[in-house]
């Protein structure tokens, strides 16, 4: 709770921070000065700053984040539709690296110490650290503009189906999965690699299973819960990644509505759409948190890990 | 060179009687090479057409083909009425790429082409600036007092709006009083007119009385005032901020059907219109916050018409023979000023030697792909009716005159700083005057901003910067406030009463003659001074499929598709 | 000794036997190389000269091997020497970050109680705004310069670094030489900096190393997304972020050289950081 509090301290500080008159930024450099004091008396930023956040909590709590003053429409509901377009891509990218980096993971251990082992976890700390926006135009010239495979655009035409949609967002989709891939991949595989050690594994196979079952039924179980908890844990890259993704393929997601907003100073957006990010990686660090708690005995009761 | 003759026949064997006449009257030179080539692609010729006739004409001595006779041939044509579209019978819907909106769609708060495009559709002015000069739009005459501070004009007669209601004096008055407490005042560029000075003499007659003389008035309450859009009284008394949103009234040639802000907006024919039944049915219009995405969905086929692009990014375009290029000539152009007062440019010899270092013409070639005019450092573009094409020789390249002043003016090795702001093709301009600088021993540094902060803190205080201006029909507001003594956008902080005493009298001057006398002296006394280096004027670029004719558009952004006829 | 036990002479004789090291050490010392001499390699001058734009946005060819850009100006000429301005501009900030993270971390580590908890409060809630957001909002206030870009960067890095130092001289500050000196009458000042802070200095080369990484990066992305400085200045990111609109016009040269390169030089720098780890973390 007071996380969250401070977080929106920080955030009516940081778009506060952004400097020049709202109003003239809004009616450009050529309007009267009469013209931008009204502006300005009429969206209420020439109150001091405390009135101005005292309004802004009061909004919050009864969950009105107020107009955008570029736009003259409701924060709340630009927001709404540009989440449900990053949400579209986001889940796209989830469905694609978490099977794919489980199975890189579960590989890498089973196979531990080979080339494979190796060659995967390279690839995945290697995968991790290239900008989003250098894998993306690879990306676009290999197969939107050489192979002519995929558009090379991430908005599918009003009305698209939802295979059609799919099929525009994969190439932006992409740099996000490399990005996720080698966490996960290094996590899974540490996790089995514990569960393949552990003393319940060897007790099945003196039993007598054969190994597959073994590993089906008993190793893959442990080793995956803590995956999946960690999974939970990469929406914060996840947003950083979605802000250059989406600025380079032109997608109307909330990193680009944020990255539009500074632009335009417009204040009351982009304290929206940042606090907004804050509060859900929050929410998905408890989550985490939780699941991890739920998991693990040892941390449930509090002995120190 | 019989080649080329059965090639112009062939092209003449297409062309519509108006774009027949046009090449004959180039290829027997009753037209010169700038005029045929901007009026062929007003009327819609394709640029490689263009050019390759321009190129003829050129290199025969005279012009030995014969015509083809008055064959307007079997292609649609705008000329000619009876013709369905290129898209057969049935509903023609024009499918068209503009500006995403910057902001809520409002009379009062427009001032970016998104909405200037956007509302054209389906709003009107009293005059219509086009790029071939002015002419009636609400308003079909109008007259002046002797010396230009009281003009009446009479409305059409029968002008409606969409929903049935007349358009009457009264609702001219209701909108001009309630532009001037918005930033309109700006546009309107002249503090001439203030609240209270219009008023409704009758039904169809309107008078605005001046406080000062206004000579080109006419335009300042054209559409080159984007806001002076006629809206009727009861939408005045209601007006709140995004009230339009509810009703986009207008009188204009469609109406808006659907609107979905930050994507796109359906219209439909306006039946009420009171000019000529526009051609197409529907126009779908598609919002785009990024050019790049409107020219890709251009090349895909998802869009018939993009009114206005930038050559810089629409490179692809440009190189694509599935693309009809069209261009009109704009007064838009980049204001390089330098601070004449203090700093290195307050030595006069300084400015002309940066004047002098720049390659206008590649400038052109290379940064808006020739679509544009050579300016001269002046703001009164060749576009205008009152430019004076014999007052000043157009300066050129010239290095050697260039380095000769920067060591009389003893300042070889100085350091500047330029800053700008990030648009259109602005910060490679602002590249190219920093390589110019480096050819005459001065480091320009650079530091590009955004919009915001450069308006803010480097605009009106800084010795060297770049500002953009977009097109206007008369060069008034050009002269006015950013070079006058007093002007509130004097970046270059000029102070030459001469020079207010010419532009005053030019703005009072009624005369068109008497005004292009004037012009001159201004021209020669600007290129002289050189507060300012004005490469050059952008031409306005628009997109269509091979064989479309129809589609008109103002420097200011305004799009017109009454006449529109789809080709490909 | 160290507290592990392991000599220095081990790490290094370990670190040498690890592929990772040796190929991210190659190319991180090829960009270097290209860093510091980059001028005088080049085939072009990486700045042009004005007359070039009319030959703007040149297909590859033997006369430019990676072609040319929006300005006519050689691509390899410019990615040649854009290798310098992130590789300035990165490490400082990382600098920047490391001093104010130990800093920071020290700080909270030693003190503990409520201004642990209060600091900690803190950087959770600023650690759940993606840093290149918080980079855009405060570059956005600042200016594009390329000082505020190494500033910016180094104030997001300060929490993260500190997390991990604050983690290390928690386990520290039990220790008896710890007690010792509180015994002697040695001020928090010493005690932080003289003596704990040399016992933790393996975790922090390694958040070093890391942070280098992700530094670049960052500061990629930032220009990329248009807080760059000079736009004449060659820069990797400006470079993409100037011609990535070019790419549906199959003009791909601009923006690909400089996008291989960046992953190059960014997974060179991550392998040798991940050896340097794996060694300290034995």
């Amino acid at each position: 709770m007071v996380s969250l509090w401070l977080l929106s301290v920080l955030v009516f500080i940081g778009t506060n921070l952004l400097p020049g008159d709202v109003g003239r930024r809004i009616l450009g450099p050529f309007a009267t000065q009469e013209s931008v004091d009204l502006l300005n008396a009429r969206l209420g930023t020439d109150r001091p700053l405390l009135t101005q956040y005292f309004d802004y909590i009061g909004g919050l709590l009864t969950g009105d984040l107020g107009q955008s003053v570029s736009f003259a429409r409701p924060v709340t509901e630009m927001l709404g539709s540009a989440l449900a377009h990053s949400a579209k891509l986001a889940v796209l990218a989830f469905v694609i690296v978490v099977p794919l980096s489980i199975l890189g993971g579960v590989i890498a251990a089973l196979k531990r110490g080979t080339l494979i082992d190796r060659s995967i976890t390279v690839f995945g700390l290697s995968a991790t650290v290239i900008p989003e926006f250098v894998s993306g135009i690879v990306v676009i010239v290999l197969f939107a503009i050489t192979l002519g495979w995929l558009p090379g655009g991430a908005q599918a035409p009003a009305g698209s189906g939802v295979l059609q949609q799919i099929r525009y967002l994969i190439l932006p989709a992409i740099p996000l999965v490399l990005v996720l891939f080698g966490y996960i991949a290094r996590i899974t595989r540490a996790g089995m690699i514990d569960a393949l050690d552990a003393d319940y594994t060897r007790t099945a196979i003196l039993k007598g299973l054969p190994r597959n079952v073994v590993i089906r039924r008993h190793v893959l179980r442990n080793a995956l819960l803590p995956t999946i908890a960690v999974v939970a844990t990469q929406v914060g890259y996840l947003f950083g990644g979605l802000v250059a993704v989406e600025v380079l393929f032109n997608y109307q997601g909330v990193g680009r509505l944020i990255f539009d907003a500074a632009q335009k100073a417009d204040l009351p957006l982009l304290a929206g759409g940042v606090l907004v990010i804050g509060v859900i990686y929050q929410i998905a660090t408890l989550i985490a948190d939780m699941m991890y708690g739920a998991l693990n005995p040892r941390v449930r009761f509090g002995a120190e890990t | 060179m019989g080649y080329t003759n059965n090639r112009i026949d062939e092209i003449r064997a297409d062309a519509t009687p108006a774009e027949s006449q046009l090449i004959d009257d180039y290829m027997s030179r009753r037209l010169s090479r700038r005029e045929f080539i901007r009026r062929g692609s007003i009327a819609g010729m394709s640029l490689p057409v263009l050019g390759f006739i321009a190129a003829c004409g050129d290199s025969e001595g005279e012009a030995t083909t014969t015509t083809a006779g008055g064959d307007t041939g079997t292609t649609a044509a705008g000329g000619d009425t009876t013709t369905t579209g290129a898209t057969g019978d049935g509903p023609v819907t024009v499918r068209m790429g503009i500006n995403n909106p910057a902001g809520v769609i409002d009379p009062v708060l427009i001032n970016d082409l998104g909405r200037i495009q956007f509302v054209s559709l389906f709003a009107d002015t009293l005059t219509f600036s086009s790029a071939t000069g002015l002419r009636p739009a609400l308003a079909e005459s109008w007259e002046s007092n002797a010396d230009g501070t009281q003009w009446t004009f009479t409305l059409r007669e029968g002008a409606m709006y969409s929903d049935g209601t007349p358009v009457t004096a009264a609702d001219v008055v209701a909108t001009f009083e309630g532009i001037a407490t918005g930033n309109a005042a700006s546009a309107l560029g002249t503090g001439a007119l203030s609240p209270g000075g219009t008023v409704a003499v009758d039904d169809r007659t309107v008078q605005f009385n001046l406080d000062a003389p206004v000579g080109a008035f006419p335009y300042i309450v054209s559409s080159d005032n984007y806001n002076a859009i006629i809206l009727p009284t009861s939408f005045w008394d209601t007006y709140a901020e995004g009230s339009y949103e509810s009703n986009f009234i207008g009188s204009g040639p469609f109406m808006v059907d659907d609107f979905t802000p930050g994507q796109g907006a359906t219209l439909v024919r306006n039946d009420n219109y009171w000019g000529a039944t526009p051609i197409p049915d529907r126009v779908e219009v598609t919002f785009f916050a990024d050019e790049s995405a409107m020219i890709s969905a251009f090349q895909e086929g998802r869009l018939d018409v993009i009114p206005s692009f930038s050559a810089a990014q629409g490179q692809a375009l440009l190189n694509d023979p599935n693309t009809q290029v069209g261009v009109i000539p704009t007064a838009e152009h980049r204001q390089v000023h330098m601070n004449t007062q203090e700093g290195l440019f307050a030595d006069k010899r300084v400015r002309q030697a940066l004047a002098l270092a720049i390659n206008r013409q590649s400038m052109v070639d290379g940064l808006i792909a020739g679509f544009g005019d050579l300016g001269n450092d002046h703001p009164i573009a060749p576009f205008f009716a009152v430019f004076n094409p014999d007052a000043v020789a157009q300066k050129e390249e010239d290095l050697d005159t260039a380095n000769a002043l920067i060591d009389e003016a003893d300042v070889r090795g100085a350091e500047v700083t330029l800053n700008t702001l990030e648009f259109a093709e602005v910060e490679l301009l602002a590249q190219l005057i920093q390589g110019a600088g480096a050819q005459i021993g001065l480091t320009i540094n650079l530091q590009i901003d955004d919009a915001g902060t450069y308006y803010d803190a480097y605009w009106l205080d800084s010795t060297l910067g770049i500002t953009n201006y977009g097109h206007r029909g008369v060069p008034n507001v050009y002269l006015g406030a950013p070079l006058k003594s007093d002007g509130t956008w004097n970046s270059a902080k000029f102070n030459n009463a001469e020079y207010d005493a010419l532009v005053d009298a030019f703005v009072a001057e009624p005369d068109e003659a008497a005004q292009r006398e004037l012009a001159g002296q201004i021209q020669a006394l600007l290129a002289d001074e050189t507060p300012m280096i004005i490469p050059y004027f952008v031409g306005n670029i628009s997109a269509t499929r091979p064989g479309t004719t129809g589609l008109e558009t103002t420097g200011m952004g305004h799009v017109i598709v009454t006449e529109l006829v789809l080709g490909g | 000794m160290t507290v592990s036990g392991v000599s220095r002479a081990q790490r290094r004789r370990q670190l040498s036997r690890s592929a990772t090291f040796w190929v991210g050490a190659t190319i991180s010392l090829i960009w270097i190389v290209f860093a510091v001499f980059g001028d005088f390699v080049t085939p072009y001058d990486p700045a042009g000269t004005p007359t070039d734009i009319l030959n703007r946005l040149a297909r590859p060819s033997p006369e430019h091997l990676m072609g040319t850009d929006s300005l006519g100006r050689d691509v390899l000429s410019r990615l040649l020497a854009g290798a310098r301005q992130v590789l300035i501009v990165a490490p400082l900030a990382t600098l920047i970050g490391t001093v104010g993270g130990t800093a920071l971390g020290l700080i909270t580590g030693y003190f503990g109680g409520w201004v642990d908890e209060a600091v900690s409060r803190v950087l959770d809630a600023f650690l759940s705004i993606p840093l290149i957001i918080t980079a855009m909002l405060v570059l956005a206030a600042l200016g594009p310069t390329t000082v505020g870009v190494i500033l910016v960067i180094g104030l997001v890095f300060t929490p993260i670094i500190a997390r991990t130092v604050r983690a290390s001289t928690l386990a520290e500050a039990r220790l008896d030489y710890v007690t010792a000196a509180k015994l002697r009458g040695e001020g928090p000042i010493h005690i932080m900096f003289v003596e704990i802070l040399p016992n933790v200095m393996g975790p922090i080369i390694v958040e070093f190393t890391v942070r280098l990484g992700y530094a670049i990066f960052t500061t990629l992305a930032l220009s990329f997304l248009g807080f760059g400085g000079d736009p004449s200045v060659p820069d990797w990111g400006q470079s993409i972020a100037n011609h990535y609109v070019f790419l549906s016009g199959d003009i791909w040269w601009p923006t690909l050289f400089p996008a291989l390169a960046i992953a190059s030089l960014v997974v060179g720098v991550n392998l040798l950081a991940d050896a340097i780890a794996q060694i300290f973390e034995t």
